[in-house]
């Protein structure tokens, strides 16, 4: 089986990758993104850097506020110890009421950061969707998908598509996140904003992290586009049955991004799978949760990938069509 | 047991039964919804039959046994950047051969068919005719003991199709058997040893070629304004009249159907004994494609009718 999945995954990763306009739209991205880095080199604001600030205000009444700044480098139970030790040498009198600072309407680095890499996954995400959705299309509305499923199984054209457009678009995202981390490595600490924001993919586990959650999602996503693709006739078959798909995704970034600004009823959305890349992306979860929505993801792309399998098998299952060749002559 | 497949929308196929034997070419006929495709299907397992079953090589039908059969589909499905040697080489791995026999296969194949000088050229640089004998080549390059071509010359020009012709008498020579649907009569004619003909999900023809051809009727189409004459000549012939749609002015359209041993000029000098004016006399040819009209074509039309009512 899994000689096969690689024979089709090879001639579908050669189908896209071994054209010119491939090369040189992989190319213009970390171009793009240099010359960005270039012409706001000293010119835009420096990162931000995490302050250890702390405001004490007093009331009319006598009551004592202590408001925390962010980045301040003490857990919850640190910052009452601290406000303890404060009260105990007399710089505060009464009781305090510790509270954090209210996040800035203002991304800092780390959320801008995470917000890039957000937009890129799912960028790369939709478009290579695109190109798995036609690659499966092509061939079930020409038939060429009989002689494939002549001498290989359903769940091997599946995969073997999915490992094939998935290689191009993990190719893609490397290529991004690869030369936003490089770009970050050489341009100096002074470099501004931008330089700023990219220093912070040099990091080789944000890189990991980035890469595996793509990978998941790419997966679970991918095999919905398959089983879309087995379904449609035509091109235009594909295109409506794959909309709600890709609306589906507006909704998921959309959210995803509206968790960051406040919406934090929205978090238990982590663990619906549709939702889970991006809400790990944008917003680092504990451990715990972190586990528990993957499994949770792992389990719906099982199950996406039976629903690939199953669409596929029905493609060619049904009542043959007259085709057009046919057509034309009677 | 005859193979049975029926669709929730209707169609499929009620009751075919067929024998390609090793060696030879055997047509697959019938008008379209005739559940040629559906036959197809249930013997390359893309379809379980409800009914019947499929034996390959003497034996229940399975992964392996389908491995020894080559496929053609009508419609043609080759990437149009991949190389040619590439994609012959890719179905032929499918199938099971190594690398590096695939790819030999895939050379030879190529300076076969006169493609030698291009085995890195792409297949959208290469002519239809070209593409599609690369098409063929893919079918073939796992040397398969049985090829199943679905209408494998549609859109092929009288050269292109006569070189795709010789592959597959080639390839029977080889003592492989090729089973073959397809709409051209003539097609069948050059190429077949024994034809299966297939009208409203039944087979209604399965033997030699020549056996088809024998089945044909034998007569003439007459036009004529006098039919009583028309009547009596067959007669004395022990011939049957139908009318047939389409006359001249007052001269109607016959069909004439004669016994075998009656010969078309005996027919006309009955008609010049009677002084019936003729304004065209046809003969019709007893040819496999005679033998479809009066075997398939009535069902096809029976079917026809029973949808419209």
């Amino acid at each position: 089986m899994i000689r096969r999945v690689g024979l089709i995954a090879g001639r579908e990763f050669r189908a896209y990758a071994m054209t010119a306009s491939f090369w040189v739209a992989l190319a213009l991205g970390p171009i793009l993104m240099g010359a960005v880095v270039l012409l706001s080199g000293g010119h835009g604001a420096a990162p931000a850097q995490p302050s250890a600030t702390l405001t004490l205000t007093q009331d009319r009444a006598g009551a004592v506020t202590a408001q925390f700044g962010q980045g301040f480098p003490l857990s919850a139970d640190g910052r009452t110890r601290f406000v303890d030790l404060l009260q105990r040498d007399g710089t505060v009198h009464g009781a305090v009421r510790v509270v954090a600072e209210h996040p800035k309407s203002s991304l800092d680095a780390e959320a801008l950061r995470r917000f890039a890499l957000l937009m890129m996954l799912w960028m790369t995400l939709a478009g290579s969707l695109g190109m798995l959705l036609q690659a499966v299309v092509r061939e079930r509305s020409n038939r060429a998908l009989e002689s494939l499923l002549a001498a290989a199984r359903p769940a091997e054209i599946v995969f073997g598509k999915l490992v094939g457009v998935g290689a191009v678009s993990l190719l893609v995202v490397s290529t991004w996140l690869g030369s936003s981390a490089a770009m970050g490595a050489l341009a100096p600490a002074s470099g501004g904003a931008v330089a700023g924001l990219m220093q912070g993919f040099a990091d080789p586990a944000v890189l990991l992290r980035a890469g595996a959650i793509y990978v998941l999602a790419f997966a679970f996503y991918g095999l919905a586009t398959v089983a879309i693709g087995a379904l449609a006739r035509d091109n235009a078959d594909a295109q409506n049955l794959a909309r709600p798909m890709f609306a589906t995704l507006l909704v998921v970034f959309f959210t995803a991004l509206a968790s960051t600004a406040g919406a934090h009823s929205l978090g238990w959305l982590v663990y619906v799978a549709p939702f889970t890349p991006f809400m790990l992306l944008i917003q680092p979860q504990p451990i715990g949760v972190e586990l528990v929505s993957l499994d949770l993801l792992a389990a719906a792309t099982v199950f996406a990938g039976w629903l690939a399998v199953r669409a596929l098998r029905l493609a060619c299952a049904g009542s043959p069509r007259v085709s057009r060749a046919a057509r034309l002559k009677s | 047991m005859d193979l049975k497949k029926r669709f929730r929308g209707g169609g499929g196929v009620d009751a075919v039964s067929m024998r390609v034997q090793a060696g030879s070419v055997t047509g697959f006929i019938g008008v379209n919804g005739a559940g040629k495709s559906t036959t197809l299907r249930c013997i390359l397992g893309l379809m379980p039959p409800d009914a019947g079953e499929v034996l390959l090589f003497g034996a229940a039908a399975s992964e392996a046994s389908r491995r020894r059969i080559g496929f053609l589909p009508e419609e043609r499905g080759l990437f149009p950047r991949e190389r040619a040697r590439e994609a012959i080489a890719f179905h032929a791995r499918l199938k099971g051969l190594a690398k590096r026999d695939a790819l030999r296969a895939a050379d030879r194949l190529l300076e076969r068919i006169g493609l030698g000088g291009r085995l890195s050229a792409r297949i959208e640089e290469l002519s239809k005719g070209n593409a599609q004998r690369v098409q063929i080549l893919c079918a073939l390059a796992h040397a398969p003991e049985l090829l199943i071509l679905d209408e494998p010359l549609s859109g092929l020009d009288p050269v292109a199709q006569s070189e795709v012709l010789s592959l597959f008498a080639e390839f029977r020579a080889g003592g492989g058997a090729i089973l073959f649907s397809t709409h051209s009569m003539s097609a069948a004619e050059t190429l077949c040893d024994r034809v299966v003909m297939l009208a409203n999900g039944r087979t209604v023809f399965e033997g030699a070629l020549a056996d088809a051809s024998a089945r044909a009727p034998h007569g003439a189409v007459v036009v004529t304004a006098d039919a009583d004459g028309l009547l009596a000549a067959a007669a004395a012939l022990k011939g049957e009249v139908q009318p047939m749609p389409g006359g001249m002015g007052e001269a109607t359209r016959w069909r004439v159907t004669l016994p075998r041993e009656i010969t078309h000029p005996a027919l006309m000098r009955a008609l010049a004994d009677r002084a019936v004016p003729i304004f065209a006399f046809e003969p019709i040819k007893a040819d496999l494609e005679a033998a479809f009209w009066d075997l398939a074509a009535p069902q096809a039309q029976l079917r026809q009718t029973r949808r419209a009512a």
